[in-house]
């Protein structure tokens, strides 16, 4: 679904302490099907941004149109991964990932269908039975992704969904991401802290300024798909890295010049 | 289970088991070589023989049934109250303004200082001792499933709603799981306050019960009766907690290591 977004205001009201502004006047268009990776420094808003398209929060000012209709009336299938995971502690990883297919009535042996799958694509066999304290902070974030994607998302957001991960297992996570992706149609909004690791997926890259959180630039990733992991070592792909290293960096020294 | 396995669960019972027996011998001690008088503490001999004694007459039964119906009948009830309000009153914030007064008011006059009102309202009988463990286990569990309803982790109601939850689903699927550790805390409370209260009011008034015994033990200087009242609801009070416990344990397979309720 393509999702236009149109001077996106966030202020959060203080009780008593004066109120923040945490977004201002953000525009953006996603096109149907885009990944679109969303980088910037901590505090920048991205959590916030993501929780409004999201319907999670209520914007202060601006619209949010999906696929030419408002948000809340476009009936949209939207998917979040949060940064902190959000599983239900008393759920154990298979019943947590059904938990969006049993609210909507599915049947149980398909729903058993659809878990398995996402637990193996997330390579989390065998831990069906474990409750989420039994897991590391890595497999809890692969649970919470395998949750959202059962839920069969026509745009899926996530915050910084790999950030705990090894090396190895986020390359395999970003394959399998890419893989699933790929042709279907589904739009991405990935934040995240990893500039390669948003070269590496996004067809645009934009990067966040803060204090308070604004399109700083907008950055676009020409590089053919799909890509291999050897991708990042090519010329192109370092010089977009490049660019948005530098872009970062000016976002970072923005935020603290605002701030003091 | 292996060898092993029986091995270490029965070192962990020796470990437990430890204090109580010392507690024992040095009782034994104090009252055999030590002379301790009996009017301060009676032998434990003297007190083996009463539970000897008012265990066949059938006396030691019927009073702990007396008590233990009242303390049940009274917990089961009000906690039952407790956790059903609380629920409501977590979940609608603006109910909860109205009953926010009445409900902290109501709470601190303790409910032992009730007792000599209800025994002039209600008469002799069980209605009294039972209401009086009701509202006591009432308030408990009252004020931690409010507590526990009205503080579920933001994530975890963001995480459902945005799979599609409805309220009433985010209601019973997120908020009753998540409060439940809370109100598991407020059972706990209320099991112990429970027998205190009834204890309360039945050395006040009527004609059995182990409070009555007490009283009565107490009247005629029977030291070693008292003794046996008193660990008789000791373990009493302690199967109760550990009711409780195990409930919890069974319905919260997922709470993870020791927290401060259990
Ligand atoms: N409920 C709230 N009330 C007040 N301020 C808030 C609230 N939620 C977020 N903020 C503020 O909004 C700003 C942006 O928060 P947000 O979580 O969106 O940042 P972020 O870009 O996701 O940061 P990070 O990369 O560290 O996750 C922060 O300065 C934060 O203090
Ligand atoms: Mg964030």
């Amino acid at each position: 679904m393509e999702l236009e977004i149109a001077g996106l205001s966030k202020t959060f009201a203080m009780n008593g302490r004066g109120a923040v502004s945490v977004l201002d006047n953000i525009s953006m268009d996603i096109a149907h099907g885009e990944f679109l990776s969303i980088i910037g420094p901590s505090g920048c808003g991205k959590t916030t941004f993501i929780e409004i398209i999201a319907g999670l929060q209520q914007q202060t000012a601006g619209t949010i149109r999906v696929d030419g209709r408002p948000r809340s009336e476009s009936g949209c299938n939207c998917a979040i991964v949060f940064q902190q995971y959000g599983l239900f502690p008393w759920l154990t990883v298979r019943r947590n990932v059904e938990y969006g297919l049993k609210i909507r009535g599915m049947r149980r042996r398909r729903r058993r269908e659809v878990s398995d799958t996402f637990l193996r694509m997330v390579h989390l066999d065998g831990y069906e039975d474990y409750y989420p304290h039994e897991l590391s902070g890595g497999m809890q974030q692969r649970v919470a992704l395998a949750r959202s994607l059962a839920n069969s998302p026509d745009i899926l957001l996530l915050d910084e969904p790999f950030a705990a991960l090894d090396a190895f297992t986020k390359e395999s996570c970003q394959q399998e991401l890419l893989g699933l992706w790929h042709g279907t149609g589904l739009t991405v909004v990935f934040v995240t802290h990893d500039v390669t690791e948003a070269v590496y997926l996004s067809d645009r890259i934009v990067v966040f300024a803060g204090k308070p959180g604004r399109v700083l630039d907008t950055i676009p990733v020409d590089i053919a798909r799909p890509r291999s992991m050897d991708v990042r070592l090519s010329d192109p792909f370092r010089d977009i890295e490049r660019r948005a290293r530098a872009v970062l960096a000016q976002a970072r020294t923005c935020g603290e010049a605002q701030a003091t | 289970m292996s060898a092993s396995r029986l091995g270490r669960r029965l070192a962990a019972l020796a470990r437990k088991l430890a204090l109580p027996a010392a507690v024992l011998v040095l009782w034994s001690f104090a009252t055999d070589f030590w002379k301790i008088h009996p009017i301060i503490l009676p032998a434990l001999d003297q007190v083996l023989e009463d539970f000897g004694t008012y265990g066949l007459n059938g006396v030691l039964a019927a009073q702990s049934a007396a008590s233990l119906r009242r303390c049940l009948l009274g917990f089961v009830l009000g906690s039952a109250g407790g956790i059903g309000l609380g629920i409501v009153l977590g979940w609608y914030n603006t109910l909860h303004d109205y009953f926010d007064v009445a409900i902290n008011f109501l709470r601190s006059i303790p409910k032992t200082a009730l007792a000599p009102l209800f025994l002039v309202w209600f008469g002799f009988g069980d209605l009294p001792k039972v209401l009086l463990v009701g509202l006591a286990s009432f308030f408990y569990t009252l004020i931690t499933t409010i507590e526990g309803v009205s503080n579920v982790d933001a994530l975890l109601i963001k995480s459902a709603r945005s799979m599609g939850a409805s309220s009433r689903q985010i209601l019973t699927t997120v908020v009753l799981p998540a409060a439940m550790p809370a109100m598991h805390a407020g059972l706990r409370l209320a099991a112990a306050t429970s027998l205190v209260v009834l204890v309360t009011a039945e050395m006040l008034s009527g004609n059995d019960g182990l409070g009555y015994l007490l009283e009565q033990a107490r009247g005629g200087l029977n030291m070693s009766t008292m003794y046996m009242a008193l660990i008789v609801l000791g373990v009493i009070g302690f199967s109760l907690d550990w009711c409780v416990r195990y409930c919890g344990r069974k319905l919260m397979p997922w709470r993870k290591g020791k927290t401060i309720s259990t």
